[in-house]
């Protein structure tokens, strides 16, 4: 099996990929400058309520220190976001003043003023000049960092949904945007040895448009190479088969003017060996047509007329004691994509085989159908599988003395493989006990 | 019977003329289309020969321009081109046959004779009369179950007799058959020939008709 791979797939796979990747560095960049912005704006925020706070708890202190001595504790809002708790120290250091969740970790013997970072926590700590007295704000080190995961959960989670949406889209766009590509790939891929009709060259891409009309030119000089190789023999059949005509009549005319039984002979075996030669020309030639590819026709063709004037051709030709039948199925079919000359010699080749190697004064039959099949059966000796597996190569024949080449059943079969048929060869013929069956099936 | 042979290859066409000639019919050979031409247009003939390929043109013009004329003379393409669609195209253009070179002259002295019987109304090639029997096929004639011989020239005039059975066949029509066999004849020749005839098949076998020609009766 070939190993392909497929351009959409790539693409598909490649694009959601990168955009995958892309869309994690972008959403990376944007989480720092969010956490920078965050930090800035939680500091602001502390710094905005410690200015609030200080004011209002030196106010608390002032009422306070006419009657008691200890803490002071302030209670919150009970349902209140506890994100940060705060204390008051005099200027010795000592906590006066505390909300009511600052836990004992968070009062802290020495803090600078302004902002730092101790043990986790974001501490703020601002002093009134007057007074000596001292704010300190210390935010919970959990509450930045869950707001920060919160923040990229909220930018990643779509890229688990979107990556699969997105990939498919993009698989679906390729697809789109290929599919010229790939009607002009089936386009050339049905094209072949046998196969070089022109392709479309209309409504591509421009993309494309160059690489089909380059492709449809090349095969306009293969056809027309082909052609003139087809044209060739077909001229050096009409060449040859002239003075070998000549020569045969010549021959035939002298041997009925002869009286001498010697020389009437000799003249039989020169005869023999023009039409021997004749023969072996005439495959030689159909070979040469077949090697350009002559039997595949670009059109559909009706063999019915064909059928009739080569079993008339071949009936009359043939010995007088030796008759072909033609029977026609009522559901048979002979609408087929082959040259008509490549069927003519395929049936006048198995025509010609099922007389010379028939019982004599027996019948050839023709039967058409059903659908594209045709079979010609003849009556005789059988032949042994061994032989029958091996019929149909070139230069192979029965266990015959009739003359032949050995090329006929060649032809045909390659006739029929490059029309997309095949040729099937039976013996004992169907449904009998004894002769042979060839048959053209499409 | 008459017949053109238009063939340019001179090996065959010559094979192909003494054939023609052996089995008892007499011959015009020409090479070039325009000479055939010519020849079709003074001489009645019963049966053309054609080849396809032509130096001076094609023979397939011939046939279309002898049928576009109703001109109803038999015509076998002898050719060596094979292709089907030049066979059909032959066989729809009027052609009565068709043979592919190289053939058996065999074959061609009994497509001739089958063509030709066909145009007579006579397919069957035996035609009795009386105690004559004749196979124009086999070109055998027996007389009350005896064979008889009879030369390329009797065989000729016999021929176009029978070929117009039951009609007057003109002195001139005669002599056309007799002159393709190269030879010049007498003036007397038609009235020696049909005199051969009667004494070999009988006195009564052909009618004459004076002033007009001669008969051989349907019946």
């Amino acid at each position: 099996m070939k190993n392909t791979h497929s351009i959409a797939a790539r693409l598909a796979i490649g694009l959601a990929l990168g955009t995958a990747i892309l869309w994690a560095g972008a959403a990376a960049i944007t989480l720092l400058v969010l956490q920078a912005e965050l930090t800035e704006s939680f500091d602001r925020t502390l710094r905005q309520s410690a200015l609030r706070l200080l004011p209002l708890a030196m106010h608390d202190l002032h009422e306070r220190e006419e009657g008691e001595q200890n803490e002071l504790r302030i209670s919150g809002l009970e349902d209140a976001d506890k994100a940060f708790s705060y204390y008051v120290r005099d200027r010795n250091g000592k906590p006066i003043l505390l909300s009511d969740d600052v836990a004992p970790e968070d009062v802290f013997a020495n803090v600078r003023d302004g902002l730092s970072d101790i043990d986790g926590r974001r501490v703020l700590a601002l002093t009134e000049p007057d007074s000596g007295y001292a704010i300190v704000l210390v935010e919970a080190g959990t509450h930045r960092q869950d707001i920060f995961i919160e923040a990229a959960i909220a930018l990643f989670w779509p890229l688990a949904g979107l990556i699969p949406l997105i990939g498919f889209g993009i698989w679906a766009s390729v697809r789109f945007a290929l599919r010229p590509l790939w009607v002009l790939r089936d386009q050339i891929a049905k094209r072949g040895t046998h196969n070089l009709n022109e392709i479309s060259t209309t409504n591509h891409p421009a993309e494309l448009a160059p690489i089909a009309e380059e492709v449809d030119n090349l095969l306009k000089r293969l056809r027309a190479a082909l052609d003139a190789e087809r044209s060739f023999a077909a001229s050096s059949a009409h060449e040859l088969r002239t003075p070998i005509a000549g020569a045969l009549a010549q021959i035939q005319q002298l041997m009925l003017e002869l009286n001498d039984q010697n020389a009437k002979s000799r003249v039989a075996e020169v005869e023999f060996a023009l039409k021997k030669l004749a023969s072996q020309a005439e495959r030689l030639l159909q070979l040469s047509r077949l090697d350009a590819g002559f039997a595949r026709s670009g059109t559909i063709n009706d063999l019915t007329p064909v059928l009739n004037l080569v079993v008339r051709d071949v009936q009359s030709g043939g010995p007088k004691q030796n008759r072909i039948t033609l029977k026609i199925e009522p559901d048979a079919d002979l609408r087929v994509a082959i040259n008509l000359d490549a069927f003519a010699i395929a049936l006048t080749n198995l025509l010609q085989n099922a007389i010379k190697h028939g019982a004599a004064a027996t019948t050839v039959e023709v039967n058409v159908g059903p659908g594209k099949s045709i079979r010609v059966t003849n009556s005789g000796q059988s032949v042994d599988q061994l032989t029958l597996q091996k019929l149909g190569a070139p230069y192979v024949r029965g266990n015959t003395k009739a003359p032949g080449s050995g090329l006929g059943l060649s032809i045909v079969r390659t006739m029929m493989e490059q029309t997309g048929g095949t040729l099937s060869l039976r013996s004992p013929a169907t449904d009998k006990v004894e002769g042979f069956e060839a048959e053209l099936k499409w | 019977m008459r017949v053109l042979l238009i063939e340019d290859d001179h090996v065959l066409g010559a094979a192909v003329r003494d054939h023609v000639l052996s089995i008892g019919h007499s011959v015009d050979w020409f090479q070039r289309l325009d000479e055939a031409k010519l020849a079709l247009q003074t001489i009645t003939y019963e049966l053309v020969l054609l080849d396809l390929n032509l130096p001076d043109g094609r023979g397939m013009d011939l046939l279309h321009s002898l049928r576009a004329s109703d001109n109803p003379v038999p015509v076998i393409i002898i050719t060596a081109q094979d292709q089907i669609a030049i066979r059909i195209e032959g066989l729809e253009s009027g052609a009565d046959d068709y043979l592919v070179k190289p053939f058996d002259l065999a074959e061609l002295g009994a497509r001739l004779n089958a063509v030709a019987r066909r145009y007579a109304g006579q397919p069957n090639p035996q035609i009795t009369m009386g105690k004559v029997v004749v196979d124009l096929g086999r070109k055998i004639v027996s007389v009350s179950g005896k064979s008889c011989s009879l030369t390329s020239r009797e065989w000729a005039v016999l021929d176009r007799l029978l070929r117009h059975r039951g009609a007057i066949v003109s002195k001139t029509d005669i002599e056309d058959a007799l002159y393709a066999f190269g030879s010049e004849i007498e003036s007397n020749a038609v009235e020696v020939y049909v005199s051969r005839l009667r004494k070999k098949l009988g006195r009564n076998s052909i009618t004459t008709a004076r002033g007009l020609g001669y008969r051989i009766d349907a019946q």
